[in-house]
């Protein structure tokens, strides 16, 4: 990939906070790493990765949740 | 001189058509052409210098291209297939050897790199990266085959822009920015959503569920007289005081002990309570004396209706013994007239034994002086009496005898019968002597036994002795009449207690429904708190979190989209009059004097006076393919700068005209100038025009029969 500085430069320019750049950069690193071994298929799994960890987190917290409403 | 990797040299064996022998071919010039027959092994070897390069990658169907499917690495007579190139790069030769077959796969070397510095290398990824290209880049921007010009042209939209987005060197950015796409924002945001929908509703309704509870509670309460101001913890405390009090007078005046009830201090303290007051009621209720008095004389008025019944039996029993005893003695007399009988008849049976025995004396003798007569009948016609001698005439007096003999048998008879008629009687009589003898030696004194018994139990169960001028019947009546009477009084009682028990119940129903209410109303206060609580702060958070992640995609998507689309756009007018340049050189049209690529869906129009055509509604074949090499050649070794500086076109004149093959020659010649060309072609005029109008230095390769087992003959021109 010959165009990270490029794209660096751009999330400059749509972050709107110096985290969100920051976390932005972090997260053009993992996903070009993935392209990198030519796999997009990997990148796109190391993004959903988070995702579903977040959402999975979340389902168990309102399990939890629904079972003390329900006691 | 073209920057980047030049082929120097490839040495070819047993790759697809080339034979076990192996053909080197030194590639070191700017422009190199391999000219033949179709089939004469030109395509194997532009073949050979790609699957060097990318082995199994560019094999079968992960190419996308269609006779690629199934195809034949090792020609069919050579044992392995061996290529060999040489590449010259600015810091030195790099040497790539790829092989394949039985020995080779034994041996474990099928593919290695020798880098400039001599370092061998047996990671293809990594002469990949070197290269810059992946296979199918190289394949879109290096090796221009009839496949590329399609997709360029004609193609799907998806495939045209995969084409030209290698071409322009960005497959990467779109690659990356596809990836960040295939992630559906909406699908992780509608998932959250619901997750908080769901529990809000679920609090929601079970808010509402103990609130109902709560009013069922308190319509309950108003039937029973509690007011809703009653429904506090005073009010709770109120009522099972008030409980505890009754329940202690109650058990005072039973002069009974009871288990401890802890007062309800805490809403959740009320069910304790009411099981204590529970338990002590149901004690009050079995320990009670007059409940057990009650029991004792239910049990007693029970046995003296028994007794009452057994002792009329008794009594029928002795009477019908007694009436047995009647009816035989009024049909055979008492016992000593039936035993005066049986001696009379007796003596009957005694008289006519005695006379069946004289009968049977005389029979006797009559049958000796038979016997003795009929001896002498037959000698004298008289004979003198035995006894008084007087002459007797034998048969006159044996007939007399034989007379005697049958009467005296008659008697007997007759005898027999009256004999054996006095022993019936007697027997019969016997029987009528046991019969009696039964009933009042056994029967009668076993029946008047019973009564005795019985009597002697009802005495026990009345607690009196009882005499024989006593009616029994009548003391039973007289101590059930007092049972009744007893019995009557404890009912009073007990109703008194049950009823105070009861009002000790209906306290305890006011205080469980106003401990319920309490509970319930307690427990809706817990569901409500929920929604401060650290596990709702945490879910929240983690929606908090995936909306953060999925904007930083969105962000990331669109910056990368901009980069993309801003190079994309770069390139294209950077190439433009690289690309018009070339065809307005290939394709000299006075109507339509320029083409340009649709930054947004990368057609290919062709322009006159501003107005724009899609090159494939208006161009023939000949046309469209003169715009694809235009396309091509000027974009082609632009997608890696440090990449292949080197092109290979593979019969780029197909449906080319005379004049079109001759300015492609041209085209070739000026696009030599920063490229190094391999071109593979069967068309002798191309080939003409390209030795003639080539200026720069040139290896003419001509590719004669092909043999199956030699492979092709090539020879240098």
């Amino acid at each position: 990939m010959d165009y990270i500085d490029q794209i660096a430069k751009e999330i400059d320019k749509v972050a709107q906070s110096q985290i969100q750049r920051k976390r932005l950069r972090t997260l053009l690193d993992r996903v070009t790493k993935a392209l990198r071994t030519h796999s997009s298929k990997g990148a796109i799994e190391a993004v959903q990765a988070e995702l579903d960890s977040i959402v999975d987190t979340a389902d168990e917290i309102a399990e939890e949740i629904s079972r003390k409403i329900g006691e | 001189m073209a920057a980047g990797f030049q082929l120097k040299k490839v040495a070819i064996s047993g790759f697809r058509g080339y034979g076990e022998k192996s053909e080197v071919i030194d590639l070191a010039c700017p422009v190199v052409l391999l000219i033949g027959k179709n089939r004469s092994g030109k395509s194997s070897t532009l073949n050979a210098i790609e699957w060097a390069l990318y082995g199994s990658e560019v094999v079968g169907k992960k190419m996308g291209i269609e006779e690629r499917k199934g195809w034949q690495v090792v020609n069919l007579l050579a044992k392995q297939a061996s290529v060999e190139l040489v590449l010259s790069t600015p810091s030195g030769d790099l040497k790539v050897v790829r092989k394949t077959g039985r020995s080779a796969r034994r041996s474990g070397e099928t593919f290695f790199y020798i880098d400039s510095r001599g370092n061998k290398v047996t990671d293809e990824t990594k002469l990949w990266a070197r290269l810059g290209l992946d296979a199918k880049d190289f394949m879109s921007s290096v090796y221009l085959h009839q496949e590329l010009i399609r997709d360029i042209l004609v193609t799907t939209p998806s495939v045209r822009r995969d084409a030209l987005d290698r071409l322009l060197g960005v497959s990467d950015l779109r690659a990356l920015q596809a990836a960040l796409g295939t992630i559906k924002r909406s699908r992780y945001e509608r998932h959250i959503g619901d997750l908080l929908e769901d529990l809000e509703d679920l609090i929601e309704t079970r808010t509402q569920a103990y609130r109902e509870q709560i009013q069922d509670a308190e319509d309950e309460g108003r039937e029973i007289g509690l007011t809703k101001s009653e429904f506090s913890l005073a009010g709770l405390k109120k009522h099972a005081s008030q409980a505890a009090r009754q329940l202690r007078q109650i058990a005072q005046k039973a002069k009974l002990k009871l288990e401890p009830m802890a007062l309800p201090k805490k809403v959740n303290e009320y069910s304790a309570f009411i099981d204590a007051v529970e338990s002590n009621i149901e004690t009050l209720r079995s320990e009670n004396p007059a409940a057990a008095s009650q029991r004792d004389l239910y049990r007693k008025r029970g046995r003296l209706e028994e007794l009452s019944g057994e002792f009329q039996h008794s009594l029928e029993r002795v009477q019908k013994v007694k009436d047995d005893i009647k009816k035989l003695e009024k049909r055979h007399g008492s016992l000593s007239r039936i035993r005066k009988k049986i001696s009379e008849l007796e003596g009957q049976e005694q008289e006519v034994k005695d006379k069946l025995e004289e009968i049977g004396g005389r029979i006797s003798v009559v049958d000796e002086t038979i016997s003795y007569l009929e001896k002498l009948r037959s000698k004298r016609p008289q004979i003198p009496c035995p006894a008084c001698e007087q002459p007797v005439n034998p048969a006159r007096l044996l007939s007399r005898l034989k007379t005697v003999k049958n009467q005296a048998k008659q008697s007997t008879q007759q005898l027999l019968a009256r004999r054996d008629s006095i022993r019936e009687e007697i027997r019969r009589l016997q029987r009528t002597i046991d019969q009696l003898q039964e009933l009042t030696k056994r029967k009668l004194p076993s029946a008047r036994a019973d009564v005795d018994s019985i009597v002697g139990e009802i005495a026990d169960e009345i607690g009196k002795r009882i005499k024989d001028s006593d009616d029994p019947t009548v003391l039973i009546d007289n101590e059930l009449a007092r049972i009744e009477r007893k019995l009557e009084k404890n009912k009073k009682v007990l109703k008194e207690y049950n009823s105070a028990l009861s009002a000790v119940e209906q306290t305890l129903a006011r205080v469980e429904l106003i401990g319920r209410a309490l509970q319930t109303a307690n427990k809706i206060r817990q569901v409500e708190s929920i929604t401060k609580s650290r596990q709702w702060q945490s879910l929240r958070k983690q929606e908090s979190k995936l909306m953060r992640v999925l904007d930083d995609i969105e962000k990331l998507s669109l910056a990368v989209g901009n980069v993309h689309t801003r190079i994309t756009r770069g390139k294209l007018e950077a190439a433009r009059s690289r690309i018009v340049g070339y065809y307005r050189m290939l394709v000299k049209r006075p109507d339509f004097d320029t083409i340009e690529i649709d930054q947004r869906d990368f057609d290919v129009y062709a322009v006159r006076n501003g107005k724009k055509e899609k090159v494939i509604s208006i161009f023939n074949q000949g046309d469209m393919n003169c715009v694809a090499l235009s396309i091509f050649l000027a974009l082609a070794g632009d997608q890696a700068p440090d990449g292949p500086g080197f092109v290979m076109l593979d019969d780029p004149s197909q449906s080319l005209d005379s004049t079109q093959k001759r300015r492609l020659a041209e085209v070739i010649d000026r696009a030599s100038a920063s490229k190094q060309i391999i071109l593979a072609t069967m068309d002798e005029d191309l080939a003409t025009y390209l030795t003639k109008k080539v200026a720069k230095r040139k290896k003419i390769y001509e590719f004669g029969d092909w043999d199956p087992q030699e492979g092709p003959t090539i020879v240098e021109g």
